[in-house]
């Protein structure tokens, strides 16, 4: 039904739109390695049909150079793959599979193989290196920030879902066709029906529809996740802002109210920060709250949170924890924050905390208040200590 | 030879798998209009080319004035899309005019036997949809800013190219299509071959995948402008944040036009106002300090919060009187406009001198000192430190 010619000519029309929406378009800009192995696969792949179109005038030679190219295309799919799963490729491992492919394509070339030279090799050759690719992209399902977030992520989890999707097929594609070639041979109308040149060319011209897109949508991955960060932290302290701290905890505080989750909420407040900013000028001031947040940063787990609530306020939210150890969190941060000023003329500020242990019955206001009045007990007997709250109160 | 039924199939696969991708990747995390518009044009684009395959069997009769009606469609609601991204509604009156003026075109002209029944016409009605399409893009890069300060990266603009040119790309084929159709008549082997369906085809294909593109890149700025906005902006004041304040005025540091006032502000006695009458008067006192700052620097210099009541201020240009002024004017209007009075609402100010040769923050150390001079000179007032002689 589909006419190998017009297949060929339309190729490198698609080959060469593929290529300059990713290197122009997503390469120069991002320069992301994965755009710059997708950009090399897409010349690679269009130089190569282009040089099978000239087989009347090179003949063998023609055959070889374009089997060596695709294959080479494939090569670079997978660079394209490890390094978005954030591995290397070292372009040289890519050059000896071509080679050979090509000498083979030249060998059977003057010997008596029935169809075309070298079919077999490229067969095994492309599907081999698509096959890694789909392999290391496997991992990126699990990719951690991916597994949950806002709808920025939704077009990159998209993305890769539809690369993976589409990688899995084409290799699919090629294992059966070597299958065919190698059981029923290239004269049988299986072979050339359903996996000859027309089904190849169509297959392999919407993996690069697909790949084009997939690479595009994760070139925004990086700048999507950092913008976010920033959106999320307080970026003196690298704590949680305000906002996002009261997002996330609320999210927390529904999954413990579900799975028996214990969590324990801690308010703390430097004691005289306004003296220590006064004396010593806001510059003392800063570094206190960034040492603080660094301790912060240090001490917690990944399932707990901090935020910087105010000036010199933070909360705490400490997973699978009890007030015992809530207790010894804020010791052990306290000896961190004074461990900081070691090499200090000046001492760090004490810390005055409030701990309440969460409720499945209260809201997060509520606890954030329970907090908050044992953080005031704590300075009104004299500053420098941990209180828990009552749990009645 | 070409064969014009292998092309189509390609453009209609292009064009299914494009809008499979695009519905849930884009689409869906967006729910914008122009998506849905994009959407609808390529769904149109690959019924209409599905149907063309017809042509020579006995359904071309109702198939083709079908396909031409989706053809024409397809261009208009590239022409929406366009439209809806400035904001503007979709032209409904002047789709339906075009679709009945190509419907009645392509019945007259004998639709069951003739291919090219009201090609001339349908040609016209698509080129100028697409005209229209490109204008509305060329409106659109005229009106947004060259580069948005906060986003080195502006995809939006690459987003907006990719558009342009696939519109004009879009455009100019079938301009050629059009003269084509006139010069050669439909008599003439040259018109499909040169101007047939494999060319169109090649054509709508590389079309096809530069606009998803711009439409996927534009579509993924939009999606992130809430979250740039929320990091580069102070949700209280309205004032530039911390990090961004930081990260403008050193690119205003390195400017070659000359040295710059920094001036650091500080709330007078904001803790008793904040412990006499509870955080929403201070948070007042903060709305209303930060609305009259925007207004004291705009087109002068930035502002930002950069601590509880602290605020930074980074003026163009590097004389002192003009930073007195503009704290003068600051304070007077906040004096006036602070909803909570304790007796009067002032700020003490310090400022410092910066040129391109030290670093920002040796100059934020400076103007603390200064604004720690005013504090301790009794508040309410202006204070300066000249940069140390080199």
């Amino acid at each position: 039904m589909l006419d190998v010619e017009t297949l060929r000519a339309i190729q490198p029309v698609i080959t060469a739109c593929v290529f300059a929406l990713a290197f122009f378009g997503t390469y120069l800009p991002t320069r992301a390695p994965y755009a710059g192995w997708w950009s090399a696969s897409a010349a690679s792949a269009g130089i190569g049909s282009i040089t099978h179109l000239a087989i009347d005038s090179w003949g063998d030679l023609a055959i070889a150079v374009g089997d060596a190219l695709t294959v080479g295309a494939a090569a670079c799919v997978w660079g394209a793959a490890r390094s978005l799963s954030g591995r290397r490729v070292a372009a040289w491992w890519l050059v000896p599979a071509p080679l050979i492919v090509a000498a083979i394509a030249l060998v059977e070339a003057h010997g008596d193989v029935a169809g075309m030279p070298g079919t077999l090799a490229v067969i095994l050759g492309t599907g081999g290196y698509l096959g890694l690719a789909a392999w290391s992209l496997r991992g990126l399902l699990r990719h951690r920030s991916l597994r949950r977030g806002p709808g920025t992520l939704h077009a990159a989890r998209v993305a890769i879902e539809a690369m993976v999707a589409s990688t899995s097929i084409i290799v699919v594609f090629y294992a059966v066709r070597a299958v065919v070639y190698v059981t029923l041979g290239p004269e049988h109308v299986l072979y050339t029906h359903w996996t000859g040149p027309e089904a190849t060319i169509v297959t392999v011209m919407l993996f690069f529809v697909v790949v084009t897109y997939s690479v595009t949508e994760l070139s925004h991955l990086d700048s999507s996740l950092r913008w976010r960060d920033r959106a999320m932290r307080d970026d003196l302290t690298g704590l949680l802002a305000r906002g996002a701290f009261m997002d996330l905890a609320e999210e927390a505080l529904l999954h413990a109210s579900g799975g028996g989750r214990r969590l324990v909420l801690v308010a703390a407040d430097f004691d005289h920060f306004k003296q220590l900013n006064d004396t010593y000028g806001h510059a003392e001031g800063d570094r206190a709250l960034r040492a603080f947040g660094e301790a912060c940063r240090g001490l917690l787990r990944d399932d707990d949170l901090a935020g910087r609530i105010g000036g010199e306020e933070f909360e705490l939210l400490l997973a699978e924890t009890d007030l015992a150890e809530a207790r010894q969190v804020c010791e052990r941060l306290v000896a961190a924050f004074a461990r900081s000023y070691d090499d200090s003329a000046i001492a760090a500020p004490t810390v005055s905390f409030g701990v309440a242990v969460a409720d499945p019955s209260i809201p997060l206001p509520a606890l954030i208040a329970r907090a908050d009045a044992a953080l005031y007990q704590a300075k009104e007997q004299g500053r420098d200590r941990v209180v828990i709250a009552d749990s009645e109160s | 030879m070409v064969d014009p039924l292998t092309a189509r199939i390609v453009l209609a696969l292009v064009a299914l798998v494009a809008l499979v991708l695009f519905y849930v990747g884009t689409y869906r995390a967006t729910r914008a209009r122009y998506a849905l518009w994009w959407c609808l044009a390529l769904v149109s684009t690959g019924i209409s080319t599905a149907a063309y395959s017809f042509n020579g069997s006995t359904l071309q009769v109702v198939l083709n004035p079908l396909a031409n009606m989706l053809a024409v469609g397809s261009t208009a609601f590239v022409w929406f899309a366009v439209r809806a991204i400035r904001g503007r509604r979709p032209a409904w009156a002047a789709l339906a005019g075009l679709i009945a003026v190509v419907l009645c075109a392509t019945v007259l002209g004998h639709p069951a036997e003739d291919e090219w029944a009201g090609a001339g016409v349908l040609i016209a009605a698509m080129l100028a949809c697409l005209v229209l399409a490109a204008h509305e893009v060329r409106m659109l890069l005229r009106e947004r800013p060259r580069s948005d300060p906060a986003d080195p990266h502006d995809s939006s603009r690459t987003a907006l190219l990719a558009l342009y040119a696939s519109s004009v790309l879009f455009g100019a084929w079938y301009g050629a299509r059009l003269v084509g159709f006139v010069v050669l008549g439909t008599d003439d082997a040259r018109l499909e071959e040169w101007f047939g369906t494999f060319m169109t085809s090649v054509v709508l294909v590389v079309v096809l995948l530069i606009a998803t593109y711009g439409m996927s890149e534009l579509s993924h700025y939009e999606l992130t402008r809430e979250l740039r906005f929320r990091a580069s902006y102070d949700y209280l004041t309205g004032l530039l944040s911390r990090g961004e304040f930081l990260a403008r005025a050193e690119q205003r540091r390195a400017w070659p036009q000359g040295p710059k006032v920094l001036v650091e502000a500080d709330l007078d006695h904001f803790k008793t106002l904040n412990d006499a009458l509870g955080h929403a008067a201070g948070d007042r006192a903060l709305l209303a300090f930060g609305s009259v700052c925007r207004q004291a620097v705009e087109g002068i210099g930035i502002a930002g919060r950069i601590g509880g009541e602290e605020f930074a201020i980074l003026l163009d240009s590097g004389n002192l009187e003009d930073a007195r002024v503009v704290a003068a004017r600051i304070s007077e209007r906040y004096g006036a406009e602070a909803p909570v009075r304790l007796g009067k609402a002032t700020v003490s100010y310090g400022a410092t001198v910066v040129t391109r040769g030290e670093s920002l923050e040796a100059a934020m150390l400076r103007a603390d000192d200064a604004l720690y001079k005013a504090k301790h000179a009794g508040r309410d007032r202006f204070e300066f430190v000249p940069r140390p002689a080199l």
